[in-house]
């Protein structure tokens, strides 16, 4: 996912056509078509269906981060985006090394979290909060 | 908003605070000065000489030594300015009175009040990360701490500088690769010239400077701070600013004077820059995470070395660390100030 990871950031840090235009012929070219076609999918903006809410994840983002619940609430709207906050919040603590392609991510990971019980939802994805650079 | 309630009462009670707020800044009633005063008065104590702390029309002004060049030019003429030494009492009315470095930028203080055995000590903007252009903070101890609160909250961790130098100087290789210009925007006092410092382990050609950014480059090469050669933006040459570096303050964003750089990628420094919201609304290309304030683990440290009995906050986030603070054990409360939240 790093490759993808690398895309969406430089997609992020440029205003110019120009260069993002360039960054995602870059990232086409090079990647698998299991992991194109799932950049494809993301960056036109579609969506999984949603499994796991923000109420849920607001809740695990005060235990993962021993804050007191209004200091988060503060957080979040000063930051205007719960993802970000959680990004922002939670530093991570042991980078993974292993780099996962995004389609794997995708089928593999976020996909059969869907039918797992709320205990190895919470486990899998604060583990991923705390090992995702 | 129920902690700065408890606190004010307890602030009713006390003798004689040292520190009050009124309508004309940060009072001191013993000793009979301000503290970065918002109107004029007739003797100012400076923090540091950013527009929001030293405004002009006092009578007095106090400043620290290193400061005292930076104080001088903001004012103008006609301005009675006394530089002290960082540690050197000073007596003001009946209380005794010290600046200590604060690491904010060149000549920043912190104002420690002492007065029948009690001690205050006033912040202004700090921060603990080294800075080779200004003294380094240092935490005094007391029984009243008024600190800034400018990015409180736990979202504002600050990346290493040596890390955040080292993203400039590749984002500025990168756009010359390209063959446009790299126009990075930092307040023209202090973060421009921090920045400037930092860069000397970079390669060693001059970096451009906006006029404004020049004349406090120049104030601190004359305090003796080493900065990289640096030449002037000038109106007269057809100056070709492919691959070069340019620093100006952020006002200058959106102006005709850009157009002399033709294509060019932009930057800002500044600790608002660690959310991307912040970055995206102001229309930059990159943001870059360098902050002249404390951040939220340096405000919580910073509190707790004081060992002061009692926080009272300034700026930006104030309510959310006086609250937090509260619930740590520390008594804390906002106070009401004028003063900005730029970085």
């Amino acid at each position: 996912m790093r490759a993808f990871a690398s895309l969406y950031e430089e997609l992020d840090t440029t205003t110019s056509t120009n260069l993002k235009l360039a960054a995602m012929v870059r990232y086409f070219r090079a990647a698998p078509p299991a992991d194109a076609a799932w950049a494809a999918y993301i960056l036109s903006g579609r969506r999984l269906k949603r499994f796991i809410g923000p109420t849920t994840l607001f809740e695990w983002l005060i235990e993962a981060s021993a804050l007191p619940r209004w200091l988060i609430e503060e957080a979040v709207s000063s930051v205007g985006d719960l993802a970000e906050t959680i990004a922002l919040l939670i530093a991570p603590e042991d980078v993974a090394s292993e780099d996962v392609p995004l389609a794997t991510w995708v089928n593999k990971r976020l996909l059969t979290l869907r039918d797992a019980d709320e205990s190895r939802q919470k486990a899998e994805i604060v583990g991923w909060w705390r090992s995702l650079p | 908003m129920h902690c700065a309630c408890r606190v004010s009462r307890s602030l009713n009670t006390e003798s004689q605070p040292l520190i009050t707020v009124t309508p004309r800044g940060l009072y001191c009633p013993p000793g009979d000065f301000y503290i970065d005063p918002w109107q004029p008065v007739q003797t100012a104590l400076i923090t540091h000489a950013h527009g929001d702390h030293l405004r002009h029309g006092s009578a007095r002004y106090i400043v620290a030594r290193p400061g005292e060049g930076i104080a001088r030019q903001r004012l103008g003429s006609g301005h009675a300015v006394m530089a002290v030494d960082y540690g050197a009492a000073l007596a003001l009315g009946g209380v005794r009175v010290s600046l200590h470095p604060a690491g904010h930028i060149l000549g920043s203080a912190q104002v420690r009040i002492e007065h029948e055995g009690r001690v205050w000590v006033v912040s202004g903007d700090y921060k603990r990360q080294p800075d080779p252009t200004c003294a380094p903070f240092q935490p005094l101890e007391c029984d009243v701490f008024v600190s800034e609160a400018t990015f409180a909250l736990p979202v504002y961790r600050w990346p290493p500088t040596s890390q955040v130098i080292a993203e400039i100087a590749q984002w500025w290789q990168a756009n010359r690769e390209r063959g446009i210009a790299s126009v990075l925007f930092c307040y023209a006092l202090g973060k421009a010239q921090r920045v400037l410092a930092e860069l000397q382990a970079f390669a060693d050609e001059p970096i451009y400077l906006h006029g404004s950014v020049t004349t406090c480059t120049e104030t601190y090469r004359r305090a003796g701070i080493k900065l990289r050669p640096t030449l002037t933006v000038t109106s007269e040459r057809k100056k070709d600013y492919r691959g070069a570096l340019i620093i100006a303050p952020p006002g200058a964003s959106g102006t005709p004077w850009m157009r002399r750089f033709g294509e060019h990628s932009s930057a800002f420094c500044s600790g608002w820059m660690r959310v991307r919201g912040d970055r995206r609304r102001r229309g930059y290309d990159r943001g870059f995470v360098l902050s002249d304030h404390a951040d939220w683990p340096a405000l919580l440290e910073t509190c707790r070395a004081t060992r002061a009995r009692r926080v009272l906050l300034t700026h930006g986030h104030s309510d959310a660390l006086a609250r937090y603070l509260n619930e740590q054990g520390i008594e804390a409360a906002a106070l009401e100030t004028a003063y900005g939240a730029e970085d």
